[in-house]
């Protein structure tokens, strides 16, 4: 029986626990799924005033193709989103969020250090209106989760009948 | 008269100057940046309706004039925050030379208008600054930015002109739309873009009463009744954007 080595994680001493690291026989035409919690980052974007920016686009940038999207999504109700980089690439994320003719940039920079719940350090390009006192701005948050899809990873895996085991 | 907001602003691009030097070393490859400026449809089509003003008002523009200078593209890291009471600090900065008077409502597609471009060394300019300064000659004399246009609502059809006086300045960050900008390569072209959004200035009947660009926003009320060229106070508004992404307003 072989066993499946894990690749290495992007997140350094955050790796998270391995909720299954042994494959099952490799049998002819079998599929075998693993499913690992990985470390993600949760966005929480909202105006000043504590409303949630629900239902804004959220557009994330990855360090090596900062011009092209890598990802397109919107916030839920309670102006939140979740993603998982991409392990390997290390650098300066950016995640843009827009609404209603308004947004804002927050940079994170990858590999992450701090601790599980944690907000991240990262620069907020504030955007609102108005002075500075009734100012309504976007406030975006970044938190790692552990758990976060719990079942994002799959390795697949196949054989031709009679192939070798 | 140099200002104390203009000292805080030509010593923050000076700063940046010198470390942009010390970090730009020898001769760098480069490539092309062009500056735009806009007023969004606001300004080329006017406050039409459902996009009325916030106390009901439809104006139409015959000219919004801005005048400029010291439009300059910084690379920072980290990215400069404009919601932050600091100034930019640049590893690398490019500016155009001169002052610049252009009418937003002569923008063409999508209500943009070509300022100018210059050479630059490669890299991402993540934030822009400019100063509003004074026209010293022309139909925009003595303003740093003059509206000309006429308001409408019912039977009533008033000419207006709205003269904004005090010069400033703005510190933007990183410019937020529908594509990054700002990515010069070796030999090729990038773009920034300075934008105004007069619905901060107006307000936006389609928009509720309280939404804070509302509550903020004089609207056109307050020079309904008046005559000739009235003054304007920008005061507490933030008119100038880079795209949808906020600036930080120095005044003198």
């Amino acid at each position: 029986m072989r066993r499946r080595t894990s690749p290495p994680l992007w997140s350094g001493g955050l790796l998270g626990t391995l909720l299954s690291l042994a494959a099952p026989p490799l049998l002819a035409h079998a599929v075998a799924v693993e499913a690992r919690v990985v470390p993600g980052i949760a966005l929480q974007a909202r105006y000043d005033s504590g409303e949630p920016m629900a239902q804004a686009q959220v557009v994330i940038y990855r360090p090596n193709q900062p011009m092209t999207p890598a990802q397109i999504g919107l916030t839920d109700a309670q102006g939140r989103f979740q993603f998982v980089p991409t392990p390997a690439e290390e650098g300066v994320w950016s995640l843009q969020v827009r609404q209603a003719g308004h947004g804002a940039m927050v940079h994170l920079p990858m590999p992450l250090t701090a601790p599980e719940g944690e907000v991240v350090p990262a620069v907020v390009a504030v955007a609102g209106f108005g002075q500075l006192t009734i100012v309504q701005k976007i406030v975006m948050a970044l938190s790692i989760v552990w758990g976060l899809i719990g079942t994002a990873l799959f390795f697949y895996a196949r054989r031709t009948p009679n192939a070798p085991s | 008269m140099r200002t104390l907001g203009d000292k805080n602003f030509r010593g923050a691009v000076a700063l940046s100057a010198l470390l942009a030097l010390a970090a730009a070393g020898t001769a760098q490859a480069a490539g092309t940046l062009t500056f735009y400026i806009q007023g969004e449809k606001l300004a080329t089509e006017g406050f039409i309706a459902p996009q009325l003003t916030k106390d009901g008002w439809s104006l139409t523009f015959a000219h919004i004039w801005v005048t400029l200078a010291d439009i300059t593209a910084h690379q920072t890291t980290p990215p400069f925050d404009a919601g932050r009471e600091e100034l930019i600090t640049a590893t690398q900065q490019v500016t155009l030379p001169g002052v610049y008077t252009l009418d937003l409502v002569s923008g063409g597609e999508h209500g943009r208008l070509r300022i100018d471009h210059l050479s630059a060394p490669l890299g991402h300019y993540n934030a822009l600054s400019w100063r509003m300064v004074t026209a010293a000659e022309g139909v925009a004399q003595d303003t740093v930015m003059l509206f000309i246009g006429t308001a409408t609502r019912g039977d009533q059809s008033i000419p207006f002109q709205l003269a904004v006086e005090e010069p400033h300045a703005y510190l933007c960050g990183e410019f937020i739309g529908e594509e990054r900008k700002g990515f010069v390569t070796a030999a090729g072209e990038a773009d920034l873009e300075i934008t105004f959004h007069l619905d901060h200035l107006f307000g936006r009947a389609d928009k509720p009463a309280n939404d804070p660009m509302n509550r903020t926003a004089p609207g056109f009320a307050p020079f309904a009744s008046g005559t000739g060229v009235q003054r304007l106070s920008l005061h507490g508004l933030h008119l100038g954007h880079v795209g949808e992404g906020h600036c930080r307003v120095l005044w003198s």
